[in-house]
Order: structure tokens, then C-alpha cells, then sequence
């Protein structure tokens, strides 16, 4: 009945599906439904990766299952409903449901009970990430004002690779960390939030700026955090694995995300505009950090020592308010070509971020402030401090014809640079702080203990560093895309790579094979070091429609 | 009193044909009245249609009055042409049939342009590789002419326009630049300006069919156009510029409806009257949610996955004062051309392919060539036929920097005979280098009134934004 019922209100638009020069009728996802127009389409994706690192060499990672559905459904030329639906999964878990050393890459002892397949279904209760309902949103359109209510991405700024003004939605970093979609501006990975946007359009031209409008962004009181797992606490073999601990010694991390309280609401703003081909926002954000810094709560013994270990030491995740105002702007620098064909387009981004918490050494390394055990740095385990975070970067499309005879190579470049404003003292990224020597010590060292070479934390830089690089080109009418990206952290000496091949032969099947690499310091883990364990070849079978 | 009786009945007669024949009826214009004679003569409704549509009021007021203002019509210059005398209105040609007329055929195609006969035959850039043959309709030549609009605009406005330097065209307002073209830039300045032969355009959708090595379909893809002229209007009011655009010549923006990579993918694109300036390409990346400018200047990569480039939009989309070359007219003859049809072209599988079928006719034309000064442009050369009525281009060749026959384009323009509107019926481009098709299938409408602004501004990308 049902099916009847679907098939009397659900067929194929008519314009749209009329068949072609060829005869061949393709609806192309269109729908009417109830005498209204409805776009449905999407995609079922099976992955499987297989490491390359020592560590892993060999294993299948992952093997990631995916399944979206993005629809649209247009009741007048006015409103609109637009969802996306989507099951994310990792079939490793039942696939490697006996073998000890997929137990140990996806748990700690410590952890173990609430690491365990988190990160197999998306649906899993204790998944922070619930994306069966990803997107849901009502598009209401005026002469002067839009509203897009709803569960939604908004997703400013210019930088490709690390977000900056790219700031009112969080991000899951869980899966492949951040080269997962970094080269499809992180689509997959943004989590969605509740939020109103209000875009107003004056339809005036002050000072010629032309298409100037303004967006409105509010969260009313349920924002969400970054996703990525120090302690392997959430499980998942791409969770930062747990780092160097005295033996006998464990962390205990408290998640203490944000509530949903009205206290917690969010607010953005975004002016837009173009002023003589200078393409340019002003961007300010009032809401919660994304990232923690730990509170120490102090210590306790472990008794009955069911994992081997003895001594706590509990931190809390502290969310702290985040306050920035920035800028973008993009020109094409027509003035500038190669071999009289293309010009690059200049990007640049900037913001700046008030009293940023970061978490605080002390005066000197070895201090060891943000662990509470200090007593000349009581409660100061972290400090405020203004932050400017820059980027740079040029586009450019550059034929070389010996290489490519149709088509251009698009070259990407950017220049990071992130500066903290009276940086007096060493700040670190706490968890990633001892030598694997530490591994060898009974008890922790003790603070202050400087120039003890069981201690080599990942510091935050006064001015940090990175630069990103991509390539692409087309073969075969864009049936063939070779693309490479690479990440240098300029501080750390550590690399990122992600070299993919999509083949997109017909209209429906995407496969895509590929290489993500990183190389860094893993002993202390800094930086990209974190995920060295990780390199993997993967392959990827897309079915679209 | 007899004589009185046969004198009344004979004014009664004549006065009754008077008012029953409608005025005009016997006065059809000899280049009607030929395609009239001839459809009737085939008992084709579709041929007898067409010649009743050619002979409206409105059709035969435009038609002289074009005729009057260029001094001349397709169907008289092309009765003093006696070559290829077998290839007759009425004659179907097909790939079963073709051999018989092959010689006289690429008589009918000269400087290169009978691909269109190896296209039938499966020879020489389509030798194995033949899988879009052509049966050709042979039909009597029209007199045609393009939108009354250009016609006014011309003749108030050509009186201004010159070549300037770098060949930017200087002192246009709206129409033709060049009515009576003396050189092959003319003639090109010409067909630029056309634009879109209209103020603007919406086609929803634009399908690509893109046909591989074999033949065979192996994707297609689906955007909503729009297009909208800010300067040159004569169909559309504001005339002839829009308050407040007059940097900008022309603005067409894009939403790629399927395949679902493709999907939600939309730009924006500015052509500015400067003639240095390059022109703004700002998009929504999809993959990326995010509105980005890319290059204004990256003109000749190929759009999605077909063998057109921004370089070949409408046949030509080039900014001449930007990308140099040499202009010449290198033949002024009579040829072969698709002609003016009144329906889509026909497709249906045959021949081991998909078989176009639609109406040809005689052409005068002007064959242009615009060889590139520049070593790393896209193309060495293209070759045009350029119709000496419509001033509009019929086929094009475009050659490699090798001097390689690289790619071939031709179309068929569904004409209104009553105001002279110009659009286009299914573009179609072959590489024959690399073997790739590409089919357009347009549904367009031209000149709407109230056409919104915001069709072609970020408010558009932002709302194709999800």
C-alpha cells in the first residue's frame, strides 16, 4: 500500500526527465512529491585502508561504510526543508573482532570500557557524533532577508587545511584525522549544529561595494567541540594513542562538553561584500572554545589496581569562551600571468583571537604548572593570551602542456602563521610531554624537574608556523584526478601527505585510491607525529546517484 | 442590358476576391513563395508548416526590412551558385547514400569543413571513430535575419563603432557593430556582440551528454543557466544599459543539478566592458561549502567533463583585446549549413551510432579564420562559417598549436521567422584527437522580462549554499 501511496505522490519531474539527445531518461534526482519539486540524491561509500607504518604494517585499519542521502524539498519558490541523513561506520570492529592487536589500537586498559566500538557505528549510544539526522534546516527567502533554520554547517573564511575564521562548527577528527576531506573543505567532518543564520541584503552599494549583505549567526545555547581523542579515551585507531606515562601511573580525562544552556549561546557576525574585485568579509564570533585545555583535579590511588597501575591523575576538559574578530579578502592578481595565460588569485585571512586559553608550563620547561602538582603555580595551569592567526595563500592554474595537453595543473600554496601576544613563560600541549624514558620510571618526575631529558613537551610556539601545498589536474575529460596535498608544521619539521587518484567514469561509480602519510616526532607526539602510526594506503568505491 | 448584367457580375467577382483573398496572399515575397512552391510540392506537413510560418505578416515585414537594410538576401545569392547541382531540397542524405554524393558534398564544405561528410562516411578525423552520423535533410534556402532588436539597434547605433587598439571594439552602445563588415575582425566583433542573441537567457536544464571512444554515453550532466546582458539591451528594458552596470558587458551564472559530485556546484561570471580587464569567476565549491573566486583567467580549461571551454561558450567567448591574433576572411562562398529547424533535431540509433537528423540548407557565408599570436593559448587556429543574413556562426573547426584538426562544433538555430529570435538547438562538439563528444541539449528561453539581479550576484551563490 505504501508503495502505491509512494508512487501516486513520488515521480520523476517531467521537464527534468525527459530523455535525452539519446533517448536515455536520467531524472537527474528529481522528484515531485505532493506537487512539489523534491532533489534527492547521494551516495553509499565502502573504504578499506591498509597501514604502511611498521606499527601497523599491513593491518586493515579501517573500513569505513557509509551511506547519505541529501535531499531537498521545495514547497514554494520561498521555503524550503533540506536534510541529509547519513549512517557512518567502521566494519574493522566486527571484522576484527577477535584479533588482540585491533584491541589494542582502538583501547587503553584505562579506557577500555568506554572506547570499546564507539567509533564502529555512528549510531552507537555513547558516539558524541550522531549524524543519522546530520543536516535539517527550513530555507525561508524575502526580498531583504533569508533565514536558514536548523541543523546546519556554516562555514566561513578562505584557508583550505586549518580553519580559521572556519569557526562556528566544530569538527570530528576522529577518522584519518584532519587529511579525511581536508581536500574537500571538510564536509564530512564539520559537525553540523542548531543554529538561526539571518542573511539580510540591503540591495545598496555604499562606497561601491557591490553584493554587500550581513549574516547573523546564532546558537541558542547547544554548542559542540572538536572530536579528537588524546588517551585513545574514545577508542578508534586514528585516536591519538595514549602517550608516555611513568609506569603505574594513568590519566583520566573527564569530558565536560559544553551543556545545552541558554548560558552556552553563541553568536557570529559576517559582513560581506565586493569592492572593486577585492572579494571581502568582516567576521566577529562570541561562543565556547572547541578544544580543552585540562584542569587538574588532583591525584588519587587506584584501588584494586585492575589495570597494573596505582596513581590517577584526574583533569577535567575545560571549554573556556572564545572571542575573536578577523577578516578575509580574495582578488584574482590579473596583473600577474604565466605565459600569458592565467593569473593567480590572492587569499588572505586573518583573525584575532581575545584571551585564548593555553595551557601553561611555568617560567621554564619542566615546571610542569598545568599538572597541579606545582605549588608555586597554584591554579595557574593555564593563561589567557590574545592570539593572531594568519594565512596567505595563492591559486593558481598553470598549463604544462608536455604534461597535461587540455588542461591546467590548479597549484595551491599557503603560508600559516600564528602568533601569541606576551608570551612570557612556556605553554605546551599538555598531554604529549614525556620521552618514552618516562616509560622506564616508577613514579612521574616531579615538579619542578627541569632539564630532565624524560621531559620534552609539544610546546605552543610564540609564532608557529605551517605551510600547505596542493596539486591537481585532469585526464581524459576529467575521468582521471590525480590530486597531492601536503602539510609542513615549520616549528616541528613534521609533514602531512595525501596523495589520491579519483577515477570518475560514468555518471555513478567513483573510485578512489590513495596515500595518507605523516612523519613527525612519535616519541613525545608532537605534531603530525601523533598519526605516523598511521600511514595507510586506502581505497575507496563510491556509488552515487 | 446584358452587357449591364455581365459588367455588375464581373466588379462583384472582383470585389469579392478582393476581400476574400487576404491582402498580400499573391504578394508573398519571391524567397517565401519559392519554399512555399516547393513544401507543397512534397506534401510534407512539416516542410508546409514552415512556409506558412515564413509567409506571417510579421515575418515578411521583418524579412524585407533586413533585406532592405543589408542590401541583399541568402535565397538570391544563393541561386546564382551552380555548384554541386545533385544535392537538391528534398534529397536525404545518409551514411547508405552518401557515397553517390560525396564529391559534390565536399564541394558544398570547402576550407575543411567536409569532417561533415567524413562524419557520414566514417573517413578521415572520423575514420573508426563514427558514431554521431548525420542524415542530412536537404531543404530550399531561407531568407533569415536575426531579432528586429538588433536590427534597430543597429542602424541607430553601428554609425559609432570602430577598432581601437589591441582590436578592442571602440564606440558601441547595442546591435551590430558592423553591418557591412570589411574584415574578418569586423565579422568577429560582429558575432561577439550578438551574445546570446538576446538580452537574456535561461536555459533549465543544460544537459551534456558525454559520449567515450566507443560511442557509447558515459555520463551526463545537468546545470540550470541563466544569462542576462547588462549593456547593448534592445529586446529587454532598461535600453540600452542597466543603471548602475555599465562596466559590465554581460553576467551569466550556473547550478550544476547532477551527478552528485557535481551537484550544488554554482558561479557566477563577469564579463566587464573594460577590454583588459579580465573577468570575475566566483563559485560555491560544494565540496567545500564555501564561496570562492577562481580564476577570471583560466578561460581554456574544459567546462566539467565536456570538450567545451569558457574560450568556446556560444561558439566564441574570447576576449579578443586579451588573447591576440590574426583575423582574415579567407573565403566568401556559398555552403551547406544546418538550417533554421523548427523542431530538435531528431536522434535515433542507426548506423552503429546515434544518428542526428535534421534540415541543411544552401548558406552564404563568410569563412574566417582567427589564427592565435599567442604559442601557449589553447587553440593554433579556429575556422569559421559565418552567415552573411544572421551574422551568426554555423560551424567551426578548431586547430591545435600542432595545426591538428582538434576539435569540431556545429549546431542548428531554431529561429522565429515573426521577430527573428535566434537560440540554439543541440551544440555539438567532437575532440577527434582524443575521440570524446560532447551533445548540448538546451531548453531556452530568451528575453524575460523582470529577469532578477539576483540571479547573477553572491546572493545567488549563497542561497545554492547548503
Amino acid at each position: 500500500m505504501l508503495f502505491v501511496m509512494a508512487a501516486l505522490v513520488f515521480y520523476p519531474q517531467s521537464v527534468l526527465a525527459a530523455a535525452d539527445t539519446t533517448g536515455k531518461v536520467d531524472t537527474g534526482g528529481m522528484y515531485t512529491l505532493f506537487g512539489k519539486q523534491m532533489k534527492i540524491n547521494g551516495f553509499i561509500t565502502q573504504e578499506s585502508a591498509w597501514g604502511v607504518d611498521p606499527v601497523y604494517s599491513g593491518k586493515n585499519l579501517t573500513d569505513y561504510f557509509s551511506a547519505q542521502i541529501e535531499w531537498e524539498y521545495k514547497l514554494t519558490p520561498d521555503f524550503s526543508l533540506y536534510g541529509i541523513n547519513r549512517v557512518l561506520g567502521d566494519m574493522a570492529y566486527a571484522m576484527h573482532d577477535d584479533t588482540s592487536w585491533y584491541e589494542k589500537a582502538t583501547s587503553t586498559p584505562a579506557q577500555k570500557s568506554r572506547s570499546e566500538r564507539n567509533l564502529s557505528w555512528e549510531t552507537n549510544r555513547d558516539d558524541r557524533a550522531g549524524e543519522i539526522v546530520r543536516e535539517l534546516y527550513a530555507d525561508i527567502k524575502t526580498t531583504y532577508v533569508n533565514f536558514r533554520i536548523g541543523k546546519q554547517q556554516v562555514v566561513w573564511g578562505e584557508s583550505d587545511g586549518l580553519r580559521l575564521m572556519d569557526c562556528i562548527n566544530p569538527q570530528d577528527l576522529r577518522r584519518e584525522f584532519n587529511l579525511r576531506d581536508s581536500d574537500e573543505g571538510y564536509r564530512y567532518t564539520r559537525i553540523p549544529l542548531w543554529l538561526i543564520q539571518t542573511s539580510i541584503f540591503p540591495k545598496i552599494e555604499p562606497f561601491g561595494i557591490r553584493d554587500l549583505h550581513f549574516d547573523f549567526i546564532l546558537n541558542p545555547g547547544k554548542p559542540k567541540v572538536n572530536l579528537l581523542e588524546a588517551y585513545q579515551s574514545a577508542g578508534g585507531v586514528w585516536a591519538a594513542a595514549e602517550p608516555n606515562l611513568p609506569t603505574g601511573v594513568r590519566v583520566q580525562l573527564a569530558n565536560k562538553d559544553p551543556h545545552t544552556n541558554i548560558n552556552n549561546a553563541e553568536f557570529g557576525v559576517r559582513m560581506v561584500g565586493d569592492l572593486n574585485g577585492w572579494l571581502f568579509t568582516l567576521n566577529g564570533f562570541y561562543g565556547k572554545q572547541q578544544d580543552f585545555v585540562l584542569k587538574p583535579t588532583g591525584p588519587n590511588l587506584v584501588i584494586p589496581r585492575w589495570d597494573g597501575r596505582f596513581l590517577q591523575l584526574n583533569f577535567n576538559q575545560e571549554y573556556a569562551i572564545r572571542k575573536l574578530v578577523g577578516f578575509t579578502i580574495n582578488k584574482e592578481l590579473t596583473d600577474i600571468r604565466f605565459q600569458k595565460t592565467t593569473s593567480p588569485v590572492l587569499r588572505v585571512e586573518a583573525l584575532y583571537e581575545f584571551d585564548k586559553p593555553l595551557q601553561y608550563e611555568g617560567k621554564h620547561t619542566g615546571d610542569m604548572a598545568w599538572t597541579g602538582l606545582n605549588g608555586a603555580y597554584a591554579g595557574e595551569y593555564k593563561k589567557n593570551k590574545d592570539q593572531l592567526r594568519s594565512m596567505v595563500g595563492i591559486d593558481w592554474n598553470i598549463y604544462i602542456r608536455p604534461l597535461n595537453e587540455r588542461e591546467s595543473f590548479f597549484f595551491s600554496t599557503q603560508l600559516f602563521v600564528f602568533h601569541t601576544f606576551n608570551q612570557d613563560g612556556v605553554f605546551v600541549n599538555a598531554p604529549f610531554y614525556f620521552t618514552s624514558k618516562v616509560n622506564h620510571e616508577v613514579l612521574p618526575p616531579l615538579p619542578p624537574s627541569r632539564d630532565s631529558s624524560r621531559i620534552d613537551p609539544w610546546k605552543i610556539h610564540q609564532t608557529q608556523k605551517y605551510w600547505t601545498f596542493l596539486v591537481t589536474t585532469n585526464y581524459d575529460n576529467k575521468r582521471i584526478v590525480p590530486e597531492v596535498l601536503y602539510l609542513y608544521d615549520m616549528e616541528e619539521h613534521a609533514h602531512g601527505l595525501k596523495a589520491k587518484i579519483n577515477f570518475n567514469y560514468g555518471s555513478a561509480w567513483r573510485p578512489e585510491i590513495g596515500f595518507l602519510g605523516w612523519w613527525g616526532d612519535t616519541d613525545t607526539g608532537k605534531s603530525f607525529g601523533l598519526f605516523q602510526k598511521n600511514r595507510e594506503v586506502y581505497a575507496k568505491l563510491k556509488y552515487q546517484f | 442590358m446584358y452587357m449591364k448584367r455581365i459588367v455588375i457580375i464581373a466588379f462583384l467577382i472582383s470585389a469579392g476576391l478582393v476581400f476574400a483573398v487576404p491582402s498580400g496572399a499573391e504578394q508573398v515575397p519571391p524567397w517565401v513563395k519559392q519554399w512555399q512552391d516547393w513544401a507543397k510540392s512534397t506534401g510534407n506537413q512539416d516542410f508546409i508548416e514552415w512556409g506558412q510560418k515564413l509567409a506571417s505578416p510579421e515575418a515578411i515585414k521583418l524579412g524585407k526590412e533586413w533585406e532592405e537594410f543589408l542590401g541583399y538576401n541568402a535565397v538570391d545569392m544563393v541561386a546564382k551558385d551552380t555548384k554541386a547541382p545533385s544535392i537538391k531540397p528534398g534529397l536525404v542524405i545518409t551514411p547508405e547514400n552518401v557515397a553517390k554524393y560525396e564529391k559534390e558534398l565536399r564541394e558544398l564544405f570547402p576550407y575543411g569543413f567536409d569532417w561533415e561528410v567524413d562524419r557520414m562516411m566514417g573517413k578521415g578525423v572520423y575514420a573508426g571513430y563514427n558514431y554521431s552520423p548525420l542524415e542530412m535533410v536537404i531543404v530550399p534556402t531561407t531568407h533569415a535575419w536575426n531579432d528586429r532588436g538588433y536590427l534597430e539597434a543597429t542602424k541607430k547605433y553601428s554609425s559609432t563603432c570602430k577598432i581601437g587598439a589591441n582590436d578592442a571594439l571602440e564606440g558601441w552602445v547595442a546591435g551590430l557593430p558592423f553591418p557591412k563588415p570589411k574584415n574578418a575582425l569586423e565579422i568577429v566583433h560582429n558575432y561577439d556582440r550578438l551574445t546570446i542573441m538576446g538580452d537574456n537567457l535561461n536555459s533549465m536544464p543544460l544537459q551534456f551528454g558525454l559520449y567515450g571512444k566507443d560511442g557509447q554515453r558515459e555520463r551526463v550532466e545537468k546545470i540550470e543557466l541563466h544569462w542576462n546582458n547588462y549593456v547593448g539591451r534592445m529586446k529587454v528594458p532598461p535600453f540600452p544599459t542597466i543603471p548602475g552596470f555599465e562596466d559590465i558587458y554581460e553576467k551569466g551564472s550556473i547550478v550544476a543539478l547532477f551527478p552528485y559530485d557535481l551537484k550544488g556546484f554554482a558561479a557566477v561570471r563577469t564579463r566587464y566592458a573594460d577590454p583588459k580587464k579580465e573577468d570575475s569567476f566566483v563559485t560555491y565549491v560544494p565540496s567545500m561549502r564555501r564561496i570562492r573566486r577562481l580564476a577570471g583567467t583560466n578561460t581554456q580549461d574544459p567546462l566539467v567533463g565536456s570538450d567545451l571551454s569558457w574560450e568556446d561558450w556560444k561558439g566564441y567567448w574570447c576576449k579578443l583585446s586579451i588573447h591576440p591574433s590574426d583575423y582574415e576572411i579567407v573565403g566568401e562562398t556559398v555552403v551547406l549549413c544546418p538550417s533554421f529547424n523548427p523542431k530538435p533535431i531528431e536522434y535515433s540509433e542507426k548506423y552503429g551510432g546515434w544518428a542526428q537528423r535534421y534540415w541543411w540548407e544552401r548558406r552564404p557565408v563568410w569563412v574566417v579564420k582567427i589564427k592565435s599570436k599567442e604559442p601557449t593559448y589553447v587553440y593554433g587556429a579556429r575556422v569559421w562559417y559565418v552567415d552573411k543574413e544572421t551574422f551568426a556562426m554555423q560551424q567551426e573547426i578548431f586547430y591545435d598549436q600542432k595545426g591538428r584538426i582538434w576539435k569540431l562544433w556545429d549546431w542548428c538555430w531554431r529561429w522565429n521567422p515573426d521577430n527573428g529570435e535566434l537560440d540554439y538547438w543541440n551544440p555539438y562538439m567532437v575532440d577527434v584527437i582524443n575521440k570524446h563528444t560532447s551533445i548540448l541539449n538546451h531548453h531556452i528561453i530568451l528575453n524575460m522580462p523582470n529577469l532578477s539581479e539576483d540571479l547573477f550576484n553572491l546572493r545567488y551563490l549563497s542561497e545554492q549554499a547548503h
